[in-house]
């Protein structure tokens, strides 16, 4: 592998303008990681238009440090309010959330801090190796292997994603319905935009995703809300002991191996990883202390397994154009508005970006690392804020926001009518992830698919000949199929669990798969993993749930 | 995955909020009715644009194609309504989300007209106060010293072309 290309784009990174705007994204991330309930898709969201009058390079470094840093940001709020910014952190709530009651938070986030930096480091270094030689790969790829990638994503998205599966594929369809609006690419035609000129360039991007995951979340908190703050916990001794970091190694290890190859999945990598590394270490656990009670092995591993998760997420964006996940689908969007089209040809043609983008992780999770102990205590105080306060001042800036991306009020009310919408998606049982990445991969699909149906000249048998192709939709049929199966099999043999092997009967006996961590992993009703659980936070819990109640068994 | 961060975020924080309660059969059955009526009124549109054919897709191929999947969906919704425990009651504190819509569309097309300072400063106030019960002598200068803020940073800093009425 010639590494001057990677040399030269850390010449890019710690290029003064580059290096300021990757610490401020990675500061600014995890400020607003901090607030409760913005994770980092929203976050990207919101600040996205930040980055409208910013070159390529210094926007997606920024965007990339905002992403990490909300990622820290989560685990703070994590493990004081026992309130996670993200699916992943919820995990990390699990055990940090004890360990602040019992005095020792600080010792949670900085393990926490140290955990992040270690598997975000390692999957960073594989990351390097491996995507030029997955982006030779994907040169490979004509219109009906992405179009069969990018239907994989789609589908392996709504499959993963949060609640009913079959909520998540219709919000996939109106996704894809959606990115359909506009002047038809190949025909010039009008389609779905009811004589607004407005409509005509088709509906944006930005809009739709601040209006779904940033308004939305505020919509839905709205409602929810009760007076009254959480109770804020101390956050002293920030460094682990020398004990501590013994203890420590296992499963940063682990959680660093794991996050990284669960993370190139589409769909919900880092929280995936996060569960699978809790349940291993839980498994694992010899020591004294109890899973469940402030266990530090269990903050480390989710918190190693879902930074590395999250960085190797960054692979299947920048080398296939395909983004694994809702955050990367922002990611995506933020780039395209750079005018910079991800896939794999980007190596080769904009390998100031790709690697600038890809080293600028090393130096931010180096900062990111440096500043989270120290800034502990400012967090600390951020929370002190009342939501009453922020919620109205955030609407404002998506409000401002929104009407910078064109100097028009039509984006604005784009964003109030999506809110509108993630609310109800959310009330209502349905994802909206799979929307927004559905839309972001609308057009992408759409193209490719027309573009083989035109090689192929309508015979569509003839994608057997392509073999990438044809394992892909091999794969698409797999994953649509499994469940079924499945299914099957537990409204016939309920004391089976996902694999297939028999588990005992008992009213906590929850079908799991064996990676996340079952039911007799998640401490009490009270706990994140518990509630996640029963709210459908991974698809293999949630189908496990639609099994047991099939069986006649207790329906969430 | 950043409802289901938000579901989890919402879930864990239990004891900080509200339990929302689950909202029954016809709630799934309505949402399954509407996903469906949008899948056959985007098909009937999609009709309209010319299929094409396998060989020659048109305009219409592709939108017919998910609109088609997003009508089975919504058919299959309304028949396993039954079956989903997923979906939330608006609770009576629904009203706080439609005052705080109706505020938003009320401000973004009052802002071409007046200037975005004094819709931007109404609106924070109204929502500190009124949705979220805080003092107004603390939402008042909070709302006086964001929107201020927002001015030097968005219109003397950045340049955004915001109506403004200053």
């Amino acid at each position: 592998m010639d590494f001057t290309p990677v040399i030269e784009g850390f010449e890019v990174v710690f290029e003064p303008q580059n290096f300021l705007f990757c610490l401020l994204g990675v500061v600014v991330g995890m400020v607003i990681g901090v607030l409760p309930g913005l994770g980092p898709a929203a976050t990207i969201a919101i600040l996205l238009p930040l980055t409208y009058g910013m070159d390529a390079v210094p926007s997606i470094i920024m965007l990339a440090g905002i992403f990490y840093g909300a990622i820290y940001g989560g685990t703070v709020t994590a493990v004081l309010l026992k309130l996670p910014g993200e699916t992943s952190s919820a995990i990390t709530a699990l055990e940090g959330y004890p360990l602040a009651q019992k005095g020792q938070g600080g010792k949670a986030l900085g393990v926490g801090a140290i955990a992040s930096f270690i598997g975000g480091t390692v999957a960073i270094v594989v990351l390097t190796l491996i995507a030029p030689v997955i982006a030779g790969f994907a040169l490979e790829f004509g219109p009906p292997e992405y179009a069969a990638l990018t239907m994989l994503g789609i589908l392996l998205v709504a499959t993963i994603s949060n609640g009913s599966m079959l909520k998540a594929f219709a919000a996939a369809a109106a996704g894809l319905l959606l990115a359909t609006v506009g002047r038809d690419g190949f025909t010039g035609e009008l389609r779905y935009t009811a004589g607004s000129l407005e409509l005509t360039d088709g509906l944006q991007f930005v809009p739709i995703a601040m209006g779904v995951f940033g308004l939305a979340e505020i919509l839905y908190n709205l409602e929810r809300r009760r007076k009254g703050g959480a109770k804020l916990m101390k956050a002293e001794k920030v460094l682990p002991t020398r004990g501590d970091l013994r203890l420590l190694v296992g499963p940063i290890t682990r959680g660093g191996i794991l996050g990284f190859f669960l993370g190139l999945l589409p769909g919900g990598g880092a929280t995936v990883s996060a569960m699978a590394s809790y349940g291993i270490e839980k498994r694992l656990n010899k020591g004294p202390t109890r899973f469940g009670q402030g266990a530090i092995q269990g903050v480390a591993g989710p918190e190693t397994a879902n930074n590395a998760a999250a960085t190797s997420s960054f692979i299947p964006l920048l080398t296939l154009g395909i983004p694994a996940n809702a955050t990367m689908a922002v990611m995506f969007g933020a780039l395209l508005i750079q005018g910079v089209t991800p896939g794999p040809q980007l190596v080769t043609t904009d390998p100031d970006l790709f690697w600038g983008v890809i080293n600028s992780m090393y130096v931010g999770n180096l900062i990111l690392l440096v500043l989270a102990i120290p800034m502990i205590g400012i967090f600390v105080r951020i929370l002190y804020v009342r939501s009453s306060i922020l919620s109205p001042i955030v609407v404002l800036i998506v409000c401002i926001g929104a009407f910078t991306i064109n100097n028009r009020i039509f984006e604005v009310m784009v964003v109030i009518v999506f809110g509108v919408l993630g609310y109800l998606m959310k009330k209502y049982g349905f994802d909206p992830a799979p929307l927004v990445l559905a839309f972001v991969l609308g057009s992408l699909l759409e193209d490719n698919f027309r573009r083989s149906l035109l090689m192929f000249d309508g015979d569509v048998a003839m994608v057997s000949g392509r073999p990438i192709a044809m394992t892909l939709l091999v794969l698409f049929a797999v994953v649509v199929l499994v469940p079924l199966v499945l299914r099957v099999i537990w409204t016939r043999r309920p004391d089976l669990d996902l694999l297939g092997a028999a588990v005992p009967a008992g009213p906590d006996d929850t079908p799991g798969s064996a990676a996340a961590p079952g039911p007799d992993d998640t401490p009490g009703p009270d706990t994140p993993g518990a509630d996640e659980d029963t709210d459908g936070g991974t698809r293999a819990a949630s189908e496990a749930e639609e099994g047991t109640a099939a069986n006649g068994g207790t329906r969430t | 995955m950043t409802s289901a961060t938000e579901n989890a975020g919402a879930a864990v924080a239990e004891d900080d909020q509200d339990e929302a309660p689950r909202a029954g059969r016809l709630t799934n059955l309505v949402c399954g009715a509407v996903v469906t009526a949008l899948g056959a009124g985007a098909l009937y549109v999609a009709l309209d644009l010319d299929l094409g054919s396998l060989s020659r897709p048109r305009a219409g191929t592709w939108p017919a194609i998910v609109s088609t999947v997003l009508l089975v969906c919504g058919a299959l919704i309304m028949v396993r309504s039954a079956h989903f425990a997923d979906a939330e009651r608006i609770t009576r504190n629904g009203y706080r989300v439609v005052a705080a819509v109706i505020g938003l569309v009320a401000v973004a097309q009052l802002i071409p007209l007046v200037g975005f300072e004094i819709p931007s400063f109404v609106l924070l106030v109204a929502w500190m106060s009124l949705m979220e019960r805080e003092r107004l002598r603390l939402s008042v200068p909070v709302a006086l010293v964001t929107v201020a803020t927002f001015y030097l940073v968005f219109i003397q800093a950045l340049a955004v072309p915001l109506p403004r009425l200053f």
